[in-house]
């Protein structure tokens, strides 16, 4: 059988451009059926300050401001994740985002230090 | 049919503006929030825009047009004569500043001053040459502009800056998932100026997200045409013929794409790997080494080029690059699982 990581790449980026991912930000691979995500991982038209600003009046909390970007950007992962997944073709995702990566089943956001330790 | 929807402007002028306060320095922020004031009528802002986007970035041509084209649009003749003769200056084989002069001179009764600019725009753009004849003032290889074809070129619109404008909004909302009104802002500008490759790439572009791919190909084919040398255009096309699973198609616009820009890394990988999906091992390690020599720090590359030379039954080749992968990315367990059965073949 033919390889077809070339149509799971131009597949998966028309993905990503239909999303609400800063798409251009992102480095796209394809190995053999699996997935390569990298780059940082950044939501088109949405800044974490500019929540802050909207939101002044009616959060006080500035942490529940983080958590509620944290959320979204959690949830929007995931989806990218099964959508990603749901590709014909694909055989798994590997994310290796500067900013973000899963632990243990979940989001986390990858601190500034630890993203200079590990050269990003 | 879809109904027209309300484009909302407004709202567009108001994130740009807060963009604007945010990045004070992005030319690009400061000439599309020009743009947006001039539409809603706020000239004298428009132009305080484009002066700022042309003080971060002097030769930003863009900003040249919208800046100049705002002074001819109220009346400010001498102050856009100016703007276009220093641009052209610069350009002096750029057709539009040419055409521009040329009906900005007839506007202001200087027919000599016209006619050698017109001369100058034809010289250098042949579709000038079909524009001028159409009118009669281009005859047997000569300039004539009597008083008929002087009203005549006095009403053409200069009216591109408008046309600039609508393809930023259809790129803005198609960013935002909006893609229908994103087609309609588009052909818009299209409608202004249907010359225009970019807009023809937007459009394509477009296209492709919403999954209309015969439409999108058409639009790139447009675009390719009327500036060969859009790289990255051929590249988009490629993508476009990949997500139709045509690789054949896909093939000859990424080798256009790489013979453009010879020194993009991702673009040779890219490359490499429809060659890889066409079974031709060769060329894709070629490439990819290629990209390698550009960015050795090249993950997705690496990775691919381990894989080949896997294939390809070269293990000791192979290990070294899952090691050099590994120790940027020591989490790839599918590199770490590559890596191990290489390692337990070479000692076989």
């Amino acid at each position: 059988m033919l390889n077809q990581d070339f149509v799971i790449q131009s597949n998966v980026r028309r993905l990503l451009v239909r999303s609400s991912v800063d798409y251009t930000r992102i480095d796209i691979g394809t190995v053999r059926g699996v997935v390569y995500l990298g780059g940082a991982f950044k939501m088109s038209g949405i800044n974490p300050d500019r929540l802050a600003v909207e939101d002044e009046a009616t959060i006080k909390d500035v942490s529940a401001i983080v958590k509620r970007h944290h959320d979204m950007v959690s949830r929007t992962l995931s989806t990218l994740e099964r959508r990603v997944k749901g590709v014909p073709g694909v055989l798994d995702v590997v994310f290796q985002f500067s900013n973000w990566r899963k632990e243990k089943g979940q989001w986390v956001a990858v601190k500034a230090e630890e993203r200079k330790e590990r050269g990003h | 049919m879809r109904p027209r929807t309300e484009i909302p402007y407004q709202r567009i002028y108001l994130e740009i503006e807060e963009s604007v306060r945010r990045h004070p320095n992005y030319a690009d922020l400061q000439n599309q929030l020009g743009l947006l004031s001039m539409k809603q009528g706020e000239m004298k802002k428009a132009e305080t825009h484009f002066l700022e986007a042309l003080r971060l970035n002097p030769k930003y041509r863009e900003a040249i047009l919208n800046l100049g084209l705002l002074y001819l649009e109220t009346g400010q003749l001498k102050q856009g004569e100016s703007v276009f003769l220093s641009a052209a200056k610069e350009d002096r084989e750029g057709g539009l500043l040419q055409h521009i002069l040329g009906v900005l001179y007839v506007r202001m009764e200087s027919p000599r001053a016209a006619v050698r600019h017109i001369r100058r725009a034809i010289r250098s753009d042949s579709q000038y040459a079909a524009f001028y004849a159409r009118r009669g003032v281009w005859r047997k290889g000569a300039v004539c502009l009597d008083r008929e074809s002087r009203e005549m070129i006095k009403k053409t619109p200069l009216n591109y800056h408008h046309a600039h404008f609508h393809s930023f909004v259809g790129v803005y909302l198609s960013r935002q998932g909006d893609t229908l009104s994103a087609i309609e802002e588009i052909k818009k500008a299209l409608e202004l100026k249907g010359d225009e490759w970019l807009f023809h790439a937007n459009l394509g572009f477009v296209y492709y997200q919403e999954g209309q791919y015969p439409k999108a190909i058409l639009e790139y084919a447009k675009s390719l045409k009327m500036n060969p040398s859009y790289g990255i255009g051929c590249a988009n096309l490629s993508y476009v013929y990949g997500a139709m699973g045509r690789t054949r198609g896909a093939l000859r616009y990424m080798k256009r794409a790489v013979a453009i820009h010879p020194g993009f890394a991702d673009l040779r990988y890219n490359l490499a790997i429809l060659y890889s999906d066409r079974a031709m091992t060769r060329e894709a390690i070629f490439e990819l080494k290629k990209a390698l020599r550009i960015n050795s720090n090249y993950v997705l590359a690496r990775i691919y080029l381990g894989v080949l030379l896997e294939e390809r039954m070269k293990w000791r080749e192979a290990r070294r690059e899952y090691e050099k992968v590994l120790r940027i990315t020591p989490e790839d367990t599918h590199v770490r699982q590559r890596l191990e059965r290489v390692s337990r073949t070479t000692k076989t």
